[in-house]
């Protein structure tokens, strides 16, 4: 039997899956945002239903406020489109754009990651908050020599340089314990987008 | 079979409706929301003939006895169905059924008859220094009145006549027939017996030995045996003698149980409170398949309540597994004074257990 995750605060963060809760978790309490619960859709597909679950489960009637985060990957505007269309199948007003939120009750706000009308997701904006370190210099170093000696990189290149970062910290450090450990310069202009938004909630 | 169901002045219930209903229905909510009390309302309202049931639910919850005192004007034994307490409220519980485009709709008000003309007035002389004058119980009713589909009505009554309740009632046929499992009623061996019997006389037995067969494979056939001048099942799962059901575990004897309701009240209804009792969780998905085949082959409507998470994620395996999904689960919330049901469709219900959202 899987975890029971039930509503204990007014504003919600809704998220992919259990490392994004684990960084934004900590991002919030960097933040000082105590009041936000951050919630695990468990994946990108059948938001509709799971959006209505949620809607229908114990304590949401005191909810003020939703916030939805999500990639883009490969279609930023279908993933907010489909963000849209699942909120109002749960029966809320979604938003017109990204960033703002409604003035509904609850109040709605979607962000597509790594930031309105860009393909890509949450690595990205990680990946953006590492890029001036001298880890990085040596991970452009590292896939160049892989390039010349075996003519081939990998497919996602962005998620190959940042999971090589991690790896220097750690082997197998995925984002959200990347947080727990403090890797993330919370400061970095990077993830600033993310931060107005989280505030908006 | 209920497609709706609304409640006023009953119980917890203010206003209340749930809606749609299905063949086979699972009720959840927090302690004191209202679960038994709405399952309590339907089998007063599928029984809405037969006044007698307004007492048996009180039965149902314990109350097995009520002191009649003359000197207690405020005190009667169904004072507890009426909201808050209140007995200037009238219930009204209201049922439709939809069969193929027409949809028919049966209504139960209850009320309680204070006619002047009726209370016994009565002076005390010893109570106070100039005596005072009391008012007697005698003729305070429970009035119930059904309108059936063709707003044809029928009034019963219940009466309080000195130191006992008097039943008004014509013999008339219920709108469902319908029992109602308790959740704190032990298994009665003997009316198990009977209700064996009533299914093996129009030759349906076999329908729940195919049921028991999905917990006990071994089983082989059933049959009533009088032991100590009681009745009992007893089944033949290939020993070289016959068990009795109970002996072959609380699954078996609960299950059988509930598919002889089912299966006893053909077109009617079967209310269970709390379904998980006595289950354990890992048959629960099985137990509800056999729920379900016994429900569409006797055409008999379902309304289950319960605390277990195990027991709705059962379900909706045992459902989403099955050739219809004929299930829905409701769930009851309290907020701003009001009790609401929440229904999750197929889709909704996955996605909730999937996502590990709070669903009782």
């Amino acid at each position: 039997m899987e975890d029971i995750e039930d509503i204990t605060k007014h504003k919600l963060l809704i998220v992919e899956g259990t490392d994004e809760q684990n960084f934004f978790k900590v991002f919030l309490r960097h933040l000082s945002l105590d009041d936000i619960q951050v919630m695990n859709m468990r994946g990108k597909s059948k938001i509709r239903a799971k959006l209505r679950a949620l809607t229908l489960a114990p304590n949401f009637s005191d909810v003020t406020s939703l916030g939805i985060i999500r990639d883009a990957d490969d279609d930023p505007s279908g993933a907010f489109q489909s963000v849209c269309d699942a909120i109002r199948g749960a029966g809320l007003v979604a938003p017109r754009r990204q960033l703002s939120f409604t003035r509904g009750n609850p109040k709605t706000g979607i962000m597509v990651l790594p930031q309105p009308g860009s393909k890509g997701m949450l690595e990205d904006v990680c990946l953006n908050s590492i890029n001036d370190t001298q880890e990085m210099d040596c991970i452009i170093k590292y896939l160049d020599c892989i390039k010349k000696h075996t003519g081939t990189l990998p497919s996602n290149i962005s998620k190959s340089k940042l999971y090589s970062f991690l790896a220097t910290k750690e082997p197998g450090l995925r984002l959200g314990e990347a947080a727990l450990r403090s890797v993330w310069r919370w400061d970095n202009p990077a993830f600033e987008q993310i931060k107005r938004f989280l505030k908006l909630l | 079979m209920l497609h709706s169901f609304t409640i006023e002045n009953f119980r917890c219930f203010q206003d209340f409706v749930i809606k749609p209903l299905e063949r086979i229905n699972l009720i959840a909510g927090k302690n004191n929301v209202g679960k038994t009390a709405l399952i309590e309302g339907m089998f007063l309202f599928a029984g809405a003939t037969n006044p007698q049931l307004a007492m048996s639910i009180n039965v149902f919850r314990g109350i097995e006895a009520f002191e009649l005192k003359p000197e207690l004007l405020t005190e009667t034994p169904w004072n507890s169905l009426f909201l808050n307490f209140d007995e200037n409220k009238m219930i009204r519980l209201t049922g439709i059924d939809v069969n193929g485009k027409s949809k028919r709709e049966r209504r139960l008000h209850m009320k309680i008859e204070r006619k002047e003309s009726e209370l016994v007035m009565k002076r005390v002389p010893d109570r106070e220094k100039e005596g005072f004058i009391v008012s007697e119980l005698k003729g305070k009713t429970l009035e119930l009145t059904y309108t059936d589909e063709s707003k044809k009505v029928i009034k019963t009554k219940l009466i309080i006549d000195g130191n006992r309740i008097r039943v008004d009632t014509s013999p008339v046929p219920v709108p469902y027939n319908a029992i109602f499992i308790a959740a704190r009623t032990r298994i009665n061996a003997a009316e198990d017996a009977q209700r064996y019997s009533n299914i093996e006389i129009v030759g349906q037995q076999d329908v729940l030995l195919d049921i028991l067969k999905l917990i006990e494979p071994k089983l082989k056939r059933l049959t009533i045996v009088v032991s100590a001048g009681v009745p009992m099942i007893f089944g033949d799962i290939g020993l070289d003698r016959l068990l009795p059901l109970p002996i072959m575990g609380d699954g078996m004897a609960r299950v059988c149980s509930l598919v002889l309701a089912i299966a006893n009240v053909q077109n009617g209804i079967v209310f269970i409170d709390e379904i998980e009792n006595g289950i354990h969780h890992s048959i629960m998905e099985k137990i509800w398949t056999g729920i379900a085949e016994a429900a569409r082959r006797f055409n008999t409507q379902v309304v289950a309540t319960t605390h277990s998470r195990e027991c709705i994620a059962s379900a909706y395996s045992a459902f989403n597994r099955s050739e219809r999904y004929d299930f829905l689960f409701h769930r009851l919330e309290r907020g701003n004074g009001t009790i609401e049901a929440k229904t999750y469709d197929k889709e909704t219900l996955e996605a909730a257990i999937e996502t590990g959202f709070e669903v009782r």
